[in-house]
């Protein structure tokens, strides 16, 4: 291991945080989608750290489900950004506050 | 010890400060290109704990997919108030 | 360097934040990295010597006895219940993705425009083949 495991708890916790911080102060679409892949990394962080503190594969084969579900969760973000594109010219996510019906 | 320590910490700040990037820069597709930077560092995090298969997803998964995906998205969603947008129409 | 705000490759920062929420978002960092700093660890126990951890992946991924294998193997659960689940939920996100797409495209908006590569608003504008 190449720092102690606070370490790398620390690093995630400060990628996440940035992450938090990217939801709560943009308004922009694409960069929501951005600021939850940076969480869903740190959390892979932290899985591979500990997977490796307790020497066990455990975390290492969580982390590759996590990584399956962030590329769905974007297929499925792109999909609705370029909808919300097509119905409100902008992806200012509070400028959509309007439903069909 | 004290090198590895070291590379710890340079790649540990490159990751904080190309993802502080992707939230603090104006332009979309320069998050774009800071994202794909800390996506990078952080395989690099996963090749410094023995976990070379991970590194190797990490990159094809994210930077040679989902970092794909929001460049589409980037170039599909310019806006018209942007001086770029026009300049299809010129050429 | 020009010093003109408008000449577009140069990145900039964006300064007109909120800064009430971006406050919550490093207090939260604080707190946790207080927490962290306090917890106690003992030394790292590290992969065993000699295993491949490519190889174990896989069969923890499938629930493959380790017994059965000759050489070292690392220890793991079994995890082929979440890969039916996440096959299953990739599934639905491709169906997801197919239905926004086809969704209100007999509209003909923007978007419609837009994903022909501007042919269309192109050919309109000029009113000819280029």
């Amino acid at each position: 291991m190449f720092a102690p495991p606070e370490a790398y708890l620390v690093l995630s916790a400060a990628v996440f945080c940035i992450g938090v911080f990217g939801l709560l102060t943009r308004k922009n679409a694409l960069l929501f989608l951005m600021s939850v892949e940076l969480m869903l990394n740190a959390a892979n962080i932290n899985l591979v750290a500990f997977s490796f503190y307790w020497g066990n594969v455990t975390g290492q084969t969580f982390s590759l489900f996590t990584m399956a579900l962030a590329a769905a969760e974007v297929a499925i973000g792109i999909g609705i950004i370029l909808v919300l594109y097509r119905n409100f010219k902008d992806i200012d996510v509070t400028e959509a506050t309007t439903m069909r019906w | 010890m004290v090198v590895e320590t070291i590379a710890f910490a340079l790649f540990a700040l490159v990751t904080v400060g190309s993802s502080l990037g992707v939230v603090l820069v104006e332009d979309v597709w320069h998050s774009a290109l800071l994202l794909g930077a800390a996506l990078l560092s952080v395989a690099v995090h996963y090749v410094m704990l023995q976990a070379e298969f991970l590194a190797a997803m990490q990159i094809l998964v994210y930077v040679g997919g989902v970092l794909i995906l929001i460049t589409f998205a980037v170039m599909l969603v310019r806006r018209e108030d942007e001086p770029e947008a026009m300049e299809v129409f010129e050429a | 360097m020009s010093d003109d705000p408008n000449d577009g490759s140069r990145p900039r920062l964006k300064r007109d934040f909120n800064p009430v929420p971006g406050l919550a978002a490093v207090a939260l960092f604080a707190v946790l990295a207080l927490v962290f700093l306090q917890a106690s660890f003992g030394e790292a126990q590290g992969f065993e010597q000699g295993a491949s951890i490519t190889a174990s992946i896989g069969y923890a991924m499938f629930n493959i006895d380790a017994g059965a294998i000759s050489g070292a193997v690392v220890s793991g659960e079994g995890f082929v219940v979440a890969f039916v689940l996440i096959a299953v939920a990739l599934d639905v996100a491709i169906d997801g993705a197919v239905f926004l797409a086809k969704s209100e495209d007999e509209e003909g908006g923007i978007g419609a425009v837009l994903t022909d590569g501007g042919r269309e608003i192109r050919e309109k504008l000029r009113g000819g083949d280029d």
